[in-house]
């Protein structure tokens, strides 16, 4: 019971904080923290989504932008003193009558690199359950604004390794690729029920659609990046790359989990059964490889003080997993597994991912703005930064995938080839609407 | 399994919502007593020997969400009608709980309601109790509680005791899990 309830209800927080987690803050950079998540030059999400910036000089004279960036991670120092014996503490012990799940999720969501200047309140409202034998009516109060109404989840497309060599702009290697995809949606009953505070129903089913996916492996690829046309000031770029996906491994569920209640809430010998069916999909490390095509492709155009590039990731990454096992599984009452098919062929695909981003710098002053999508929701940054003399002065804003707008700004200062940044950003997460303030410092070296 | 289901969705949107609030149940707990016919108890005195005071203890479900909880308040409040048949003296009603179906009559009540009864007269002796003490609190996390009534008669009467209504206000500390 108590794991159950754990579990799931982590699985609520880790979704609801997920978005931001997924396409925005995972920053150590305190100088793109301090122009709210912006990427500028090779740095951020630029090169990664967009092959044609592999070949865009980075102009660390111009932008100020680093080769290295070091984290100092002043957040952990405030952890340790906060939490001095974590072994023992008790907060984080899940056998301890002092354990709180709730300062765990937010120390997972919210990894304590940064300094927390303002923590972001948690709602203090209460929470109301009304039982009855035959009734159950639960208030979340102005909480209830937080039980997701649409789809959530976490979703991530990530290229952990990408060893290879190149010449003149060709580049040969070999990609590591790995794509999770995990979301949950609650039924329209058991919404209502949390979020409106319905009365539960006799002899209804409450459900929440779960969806989960992992998949991986590595794949060939051959990619061009280099200038078509101008010089360095005045330049056009292209950049491609065609992947060959080879498919390690990969699991997928899709299922339909919920209870029914019977003919009283909570009477009878049995109240309420558990209801759920699932479609397992597989194909184990060691069976057939997947196997798929798809490219990369993207633009760059530098003009001067203006800086514009579009690229696109994984296009038409469609992987045919030529030896999957299905299996069914049903639970009422009992359970029920059925094997549905072996050794027979399915696709995953890939999710489509875009940046596109534009620059401007007159000056000491850049601005720029960047749209990130990697398949859940659009990530928008907008930010610049003013240089005077040995300082720096950032700011921007940024909406994350939940279409919450978030605030960046900090400074810097700079001796040489070696720069101190701070940046400072707003943030909330699960359990609030309101924000937090975490402050961010790094390194650079030039 | 019961109430667990619920409490699972109920803790799951605790999880979500509650941050340090409070947690607050308000368990009808009458209409449980109701349904099992558990409501009223005859009561007489002197008691004659072999005729019992009490009723057989009933399980209500409760919040089932574990002993690393703490239980802020337990607040108890309702009624019982004393529906005296004959005689002039006191009802008193008592209330019991435990975690242990055997246990129930064992220990101290949780609370006592008594009313003064005249022939063919009844009395309604309302009660409100603000909070139960510290010991009895923590048995309100247990998934099933069991409730037990004891109604004892001061002086040569003979009557019922009819619970009308007893509601249980529990308030729990952020600590669920």
């Amino acid at each position: 019971m108590r794991i159950l309830v754990v579990g799931f209800g982590l699985v609520v927080l880790v979704g609801g904080a997920a978005a931001p987690a997924a396409g925005q803050w995972l920053v150590t950079d305190a100088r793109r923290i301090g122009m709210g998540g912006l990427s500028l030059g090779r740095s951020g999400s630029l090169e990664r989504y967009n092959p044609a910036y592999r070949a865009v000089d980075a102009r660390a004279d111009r932008r100020g932008q680093p080769k290295v960036t070091i984290p100092i991670p002043l957040g952990i120092i405030q952890f340790l003193h906060d939490h001095p014996h974590l072994s023992s503490d008790p907060a984080f012990d899940p056998k301890s009558t002092g354990f709180n799940p709730i300062l765990v999720a937010n120390t997972i969501l919210n990894l304590p690199l940064y300094l927390e200047v303002k923590k972001a309140p948690t709602p203090t409202n209460d929470v109301a359950f009304t039982i009855g034998r035959n009734f159950l009516m639960v208030n979340l109060g102005q909480a209830a604004t937080l039980v997701p109404e649409d789809q959530f989840g976490i979703s991530g497309s990530s290229r952990p390794l990408d060893p290879g060599f190149g010449f003149k702009g060709f580049r040969v290697g070999v990609m590591g690729w790995l794509h999770d995809d995990v979301a949950f949606e609650l039924g329209d009953r058991l919404l209502g029920f949390l979020r409106d505070s319905q009365p539960a129903d006799t002899n209804t089913r409450y459900n929440v659609l779960v969806h989960g996916l992992v998949e991986g492996g590595f794949a060939p690829t051959v990619s061009y990046a280099g200038r078509i046309a101008g010089d360095s000031t005045h330049g056009f770029y292209a950049g491609g790359a065609v992947h060959y996906y080879l498919g390690l491994g990969y699991g997928r569920t899709d299922g339909d989990a919920g209870f029914i209640t019977g003919d009283t809430i909570f009477a009878g010998s049995n109240p309420v059964t558990p209801d759920g069916r699932t479609l397992t999909q597989y194909s184990k490390p060691g069976n057939t490889l997947g196997h798929g095509i798809g490219g990369d492709i993207g633009v760059a155009w530098v003009s001067g003080p203006v800086e514009i590039g579009i690229g696109v990731n994984d296009i038409g990454a469609t992987i045919t997993w030529p030896d999957t096992r299905l299996d069914s599984a049903f639970y009422h009452d009992s359970t029920y597994s059925r094997p549905v098919a072996n050794h027979v062929e399915t696709k995953t695909k890939l999710p489509v991912s875009y940046v596109a981003n534009l620059a401007y710098t007159v000056g000491n002053t850049t601005l720029g703005a960047d749209v990130l999508n990697t398949g859940r929701g659009s990530v928008v940054h907008v930010g610049g930064e003013q240089r005077v003399g040995l300082f720096a002065l950032r700011g921007g804003v940024a909406r994350d995938q939940r279409k919450r707008i978030e605030f960046g700004f900090g400074g810097g200062l700079r001796f040489g080839g070696l720069g101190l940044d701070v940046g400072f950003w707003t943030h909330t997460n699960s359990l609030s609407n309101e924000r937090g303030i975490t402050m961010a410092t790094s390194l650079s070296i030039y | 399994m019961r109430a667990k289901w619920l409490c699972l969705v109920a803790l799951t949107a605790a999880a979500v919502g509650c941050g340090q609030g409070r947690a607050i149940f308000d368990i009808d707990v009458f209409s449980f007593l109701r349904a099992a016919n558990a409501d009223t108890l005859p009561y007489v005195g002197p008691l004659p020997p072999g005729v019992p005071d009490t009723i057989p203890s009933q399980a209500i479900n409760s919040l089932g969400i574990g002993s690393s909880s703490l239980v802020d308040t337990v607040r108890l409040s309702g009624a019982v009608d004393f529906v005296n048949r004959s005689g002039t003296g006191n009802v008193t009603f008592q209330v019991y709980f435990d975690t242990a179906r055997s246990a129930v009559y064992t220990g101290t009540p949780a609370f006592s309601v008594t009313g003064a009864v005249t022939p063919g007269v009844t009395t309604t002796s309302p009660f409100d109790i603000p909070d139960l003490p510290t010991a009895l609190k923590p048995m309100f996390l247990a998934s099933k509680v069991y409730v037990g009534i004891r109604a004892s008669a001061g002086g040569t009467i003979a009557g019922t005791a009819k619970l009308s209504a007893l509601r249980a206000r529990i308030v729990i500390q952020d600590k669920f899990f």
